[in-house]
């Protein structure tokens, strides 16, 4: 009994014990320091008007929530973020900004970066795409054969068709003429009717040149020569040469010099004709040819070229007349447009070009396949190149550059009725250096393209009503090589 | 005091009955108007529209998707200010949906069959649960601002996303916060005219956020017309002396209104009028359209022949046709054909105005030659005496008198460079002696308003012009100004056949000879 009371005493004794030495203990826990990990801000993107910029998940030592708050030239534009990214936006193109992030807690621990960025710089003009539409009325559209110039200032003088409603008359068509500068902004319009040309509106042809330093315009159309000022469009002067080109209409003009422009027609007939008073210089009958004459040039030696189409046989074969310097005739040129194992369907040959070294350059497509042909040749009609292989191009028109390059511009077809206006650019050897097709586009239907020196281009197209930017009468100024 | 108690209480009950039967509706008298898909979300549809007419005791939506048309749910709408608003909620995001719109009279339910279709946002709407924050789109200095509300905006990568008004981009600017998590966030543009209203539509990061549909709303300058169909037998109707009378099948036939049938009065041969047009009501006569004519000169030759005009009117107390001969001043030998044509009343005397047209030269290119000619009736010789050609070009003419003044209005020529390219509608105030004044040319070379000027009414002083069964404008002469004419949606109708007053309310015909012709009672309402 005495050993367990003991027992029990020793018992209660070290209970004791160890219980005075836990009050003797001191609590030597320290909290983690409330701490908040570093901003690390970057711009991720940016824009000619926005900045986009990016950080790091900003964690706190003590698990409070972050927020973050941007600062933009020291304003406060937003807080309580809790995204990681942020747009700074409607900026200034070309400027640098200081953007401020700091990120918070709830107990107003902080941690702030500075960072600066930039906006994209304003776009050049040789960058920028500009684009204009054109329409005279709400109840009238442009449409038919298109033909424009560019003109010494930079902007362009076309001639097209004007359609309209016919409530007090049955004519429905009008020629137009109208002048646009550099931006495309339309300067004048000057309203024709085909009577006055003495031309059927479905044979329509337009050519277009100017005179007097860029003072003054001629169109030809019909049998109808008419100078316009270019300074407001109005008729200076009208002349007819239905008694000199009986049944047929003016199909090509050549401004060869101050005092002389080569006007050929659709009955093989050249003539020579004063750009200052209109009258003829000399003309010559088809000579014993008949047919259509088309894209008339001239070479340093004063010869005269143009396309020829005599239109006898079912596949029109490619031919070119030549001339001299008064229009006698002096020969055929005829070219094979075939390539390797392929028969001939006729080909439609619709540019042709001469250059300082008396070359000279003929475009078009083939009459089956749609595809393109080019040759180069010598004034004596010795073949320097043809293509060997098909390309999609159907070629239109052509011209020299400022560079010296050829730029031959046309169609390619898509699917159903999608058409797309391109440019093919090639060099004098005729290797194609550029190839440009504008498939991004809605389809559309090209009237014209000019070049500016800078590289870019000039385009007038015609777009089925798609969307609201790109419907009816087009110009777009294209930025470099013709990115649009 | 029996009898009068029993006639009292019977006159009570036909009057009781009367009213009711006029309160019945046929299915086609409730037509949905100005309907509008004010608000599309990703999980909900909020939809606003007008029924035309009272008699309804409910309506709404019945919708479903368009994949599963028999999952069909209906929603009750809920008017506030003649307006019914409701939400199709609960919807799937990215989804497209039908909606039909029904309505319940006594007679039962009707489903209007025209199918609405909406496709509701994409899910990352739901977080941002963007709406407008002003009922009105805020135009001022050319520009338009509209303020956007949504939740956790301040999150949005403004980079990122793209707000249109009407498919052009506005210019957004940073959220501001409301309170908690909610911003605004103010949008602005250059402003539009001549919409009818404002579609504002959201992307962000390709993804549709938002799309909201602001009308126009219409000031209490304008006018509505309200049609109200009424039983009359097909056909086509002129009024003399309040009853309605009818040339059709070479039949001369009057509305007898006790029996409820056509009276055939006497017959007619064919081709000698033409019923399809309104006869004009002066002299107690019945005045038909003018119509050229050929006497031959040649029974062997049927080439040889001189062309003349006839008017043709019918006068009820005779049951009798009289022929005027119009051959003053002589019209030329070609192939003419009346366009134009109408009678008038001013000052009491009676006008016939008509026009010519040469249809020799319509496959030639050539000018189209219309000449204008204006004739006065004298009543004490019967017959039609020439006043005036009408020296200007217009087209679609109508005259009308309204205070002892003459006016006229139609389609004038737009003209550029000399050149009269288009059409569009004036007016003129025209003197006895028939001088024209140029007081109204709608619209602007560039941008005229060209509409068909089919009929005319006098309406408290202004003129109603139909265009067509569901378009109408009001010309106001004094102020010199046009307005377009809201329609109730009941009025309906592809081809126009006259209007006509019967028992002083202006009717309208439409699609004669169809199956389908309806006659309507018109009234015109100023205000919305």
């Amino acid at each position: 009994m005495v050993l367990l009371q003991r027992t029990i005493f020793c018992i209660l004794f070290l209970l004791v014990c160890s219980c005075k030495k836990q009050e003797g203990l001191v609590d030597k826990y320290t909290s983690p320091p409330d701490e908040i990990t570093t901003l690390n801000t970057t711009v991720s993107a940016a824009g000619r008007e926005f900045i986009e910029i990016q950080w790091n998940e900003v964690d706190n030592s003590h698990f409070e929530d972050v927020s973050y708050a941007v600062y933009l030239e020291g304003e406060r534009i937003v807080d309580q973020l809790s995204s990681t990214t942020y747009s700074l936006i409607n900026l200034e193109p070309g400027k640098k900004y200081k953007i401020k992030v700091v990120a918070s807690t709830t107990t107003g621990k902080q941690v702030e970066q500075i960072v600066e960025g930039s906006t994209l710089p304003p776009l050049t003009e040789s960058e920028m795409v500009s684009i204009k539409q054109y329409g005279f009325h709400d109840f009238s559209t442009l449409g038919g054969p298109a033909q424009l110039i560019k003109l010494d200032d930079g902007g362009h003088l076309l001639v097209m068709e004007l359609l309209h409603p016919n409530d007090f008359t049955h004519v429905h068509y009008k020629i137009i003429v109208f002048r646009v500068d550099k931006s495309g902004q339309t300067l004048w319009y000057r309203l024709l009717t085909f009577q006055r040309f003495n031309m059927p509106v479905d044979s329509a042809i337009f050519q277009i040149t100017t005179t007097n330093g860029d003072k003054e315009a001629i169109l030809f159309t019909g049998t109808h020569a008419m100078k316009l000022a270019l300074v407001d469009g109005e008729v200076l002067m009208e002349k007819s040469y239905a008694d000199v080109l009986p049944d047929q209409f003016i199909s090509s003009i050549n401004k060869v010099s101050t005092q002389e422009i080569i006007v050929a027609t659709t009955s093989t007939n050249l003539m020579s004709v004063n750009p200052t008073d209109l009258r003829v210089n000399w003309h010559k009958d088809g000579q014993g040819l008949t047919g259509v004459l088309g894209s008339v040039q001239v070479d340093t030696k004063k010869n005269i070229y143009a396309i020829f189409n005599d239109g006898k046989e079912m596949h029109t074969p490619i031919k070119v007349n030549k001339y001299d310097s008064k229009g006698k005739y002096l020969r055929t040129f005829e070219f094979d447009g075939r390539l390797d194992g392929e028969s001939s369907y006729g080909f439609n040959i619709t540019a042709l070009l001469v250059d300082p070294q008396d070359n000279l350059y003929l475009f078009g497509y083939n009459g089956s396949y749609d595809y393109t042909r080019y040759f180069k040749f010598k004034a004596d009609g010795t073949l320097i190149k043809k293509n060997e292989k098909s390309e999609y191009l159907l070629i239109r028109g052509a011209y020299f550059d400022p560079k010296g390059n050829i730029v031959a511009m046309g169609q390619v077809n898509g699917a159903s009725i999608n058409r797309w206006g391109g440019i093919y650019v090639f060099d004098k050897d005729m290797n194609i250096i550029t190839r440009k097709l504008w498939t991004n586009l809605p389809s559309h239907t090209l009237a014209g393209i000019t070049s500016n020196a800078d590289g870019t281009y000039n385009v007038f197209a015609h777009f089925a009503v798609t969307n609201s930017k790109l419907s009816g009468f087009v110009y777009i100024k294209t930025a470099l090589d013709g990115n649009i | 005091m029996g009898i009068f108690r029993t006639t009292f209480i019977i006159l009570l009950v036909l009057i009781l009955w009367s009213c009711k039967k006029e309160a019945q509706l046929t299915s086609n008298d409730i037509a949905v108007q100005d309907l509008y898909v004010t608000s599309v979300q990703g999980q909900r549809v909020d939809i606003v529209y007008k029924l035309s007419q009272l008699g309804y005791k409910e309506t709404g939506v019945v919708f479903y998707p368009r994949d599963k048309p028999d999952e069909q749910r209906k929603v009750v709408a809920i008017r506030k200010d003649e307006q019914f608003n409701l939400s199709l909620m609960h919807l799937e995001p990215m989804k497209e949906y039908g909606f039909k719109v029904y309505y319940q009279t006594e007679g039962g339910e009707q489903i209007i069959e025209k199918e609405h279709i909406v496709k509701t946002l994409s899910a990352t709407s739901l977080k941002f649960k963007l709406e407008i924050g002003s009922s009105e789109l805020i135009i001022k200095d050319g520009k338009y601002q509209i303020l956007l509300e949504g939740d956790f905006l301040n999150e949005l990568n403004l980079s990122a996303l793209n707000i249109y008004v009407n498919d052009e981009p506005a210019t957004v600017n940073y959220p501001i916060r409301i309170a908690g998590q909610r911003y605004s966030m103010l949008i602005s543009g250059k402003a539009m005219s001549d919409v009818s209203g404002h579609l504002i539509t959201a992307f962000y990061k390709e993804d549709e956020i938002f799309s909201h549909y602001i009308p126009v709303k219409t000031g209490k300058d304008n006018y509505t017309i309200r049609g109200k169909a009424v039983n009359l037998l097909p056909g086509w109707y002129s009024v003399y002396k309040n009853d309605l009378y009818s040339f059709i099948d070479e039949k001369v036939l009057r509305w007898d209104e006790t029996n409820h049938r056509m009276v055939t009065l006497r017959a007619f041969k064919e081709g000698y009028v033409w019923g399809n047009k309104p006869c004009f009501e002066f002299d107690n006569q019945m005045f038909f359209p003018p119509q050229t004519r050929a006497k031959y000169t040649d029974p062997e030759d049927p080439n040889k022949f001189d062309r003349f005009l006839e008017v043709v009117s019918y006068s009820p107390e005779s049951n009798s046709f009289n022929g005027y001969t119009v051959d003053e001043p002589k019209y030329p030998q070609k192939d003419l054909s009346v366009e134009n044509s109408q009678f008038f009343v001013h000052k009491s005397e009676m006008y016939m105005a008509f026009t010519l047209v040469d249809l020799s030269g319509q496959f030639a290119n050539q000018p189209i030659i219309r000449t204008n000619f204006v004739y006065k009736y004298n009543k004490s010789r019967k017959q039609f005496q020439y006043v005036s050609g009408l020296k200007t070009d217009i087209l679609s003419y109508h005259f009308t008198s309204i205070n002892n003044q003459m006016y006229l209005v139609g389609l004038v020529p737009v003209t550029d460079q000399g050149f009269q390219l288009s059409a569009t509608f004036g007016a003129y105030k025209v003197s006895d002696t028939f001088v024209l004044e140029s007081i109204f040319t709608a619209g602007t070379l560039t941008k005229p308003l060209k509409f068909a000027v089919k009929g005319i009414a006098t309406v408290d002083g202004n003129i109603l012009i139909v265009s067509s069964m569901d378009d109408y404008k009001i010309f106001d002469p004094l102020k010199r100004t046009l307005h377009q004419v809201g329609t109730d949606g009941v009025l309906s109708g592809q081809y126009f056949n006259g209007l006509f007053t019967y028992k002083n309310i202006l009717h309208i015909n439409a699609d004669a000879g169809f199956t389908n012709q309806r006659i309507y009672e018109l009234s015109v309402k100023k205000g919305n």
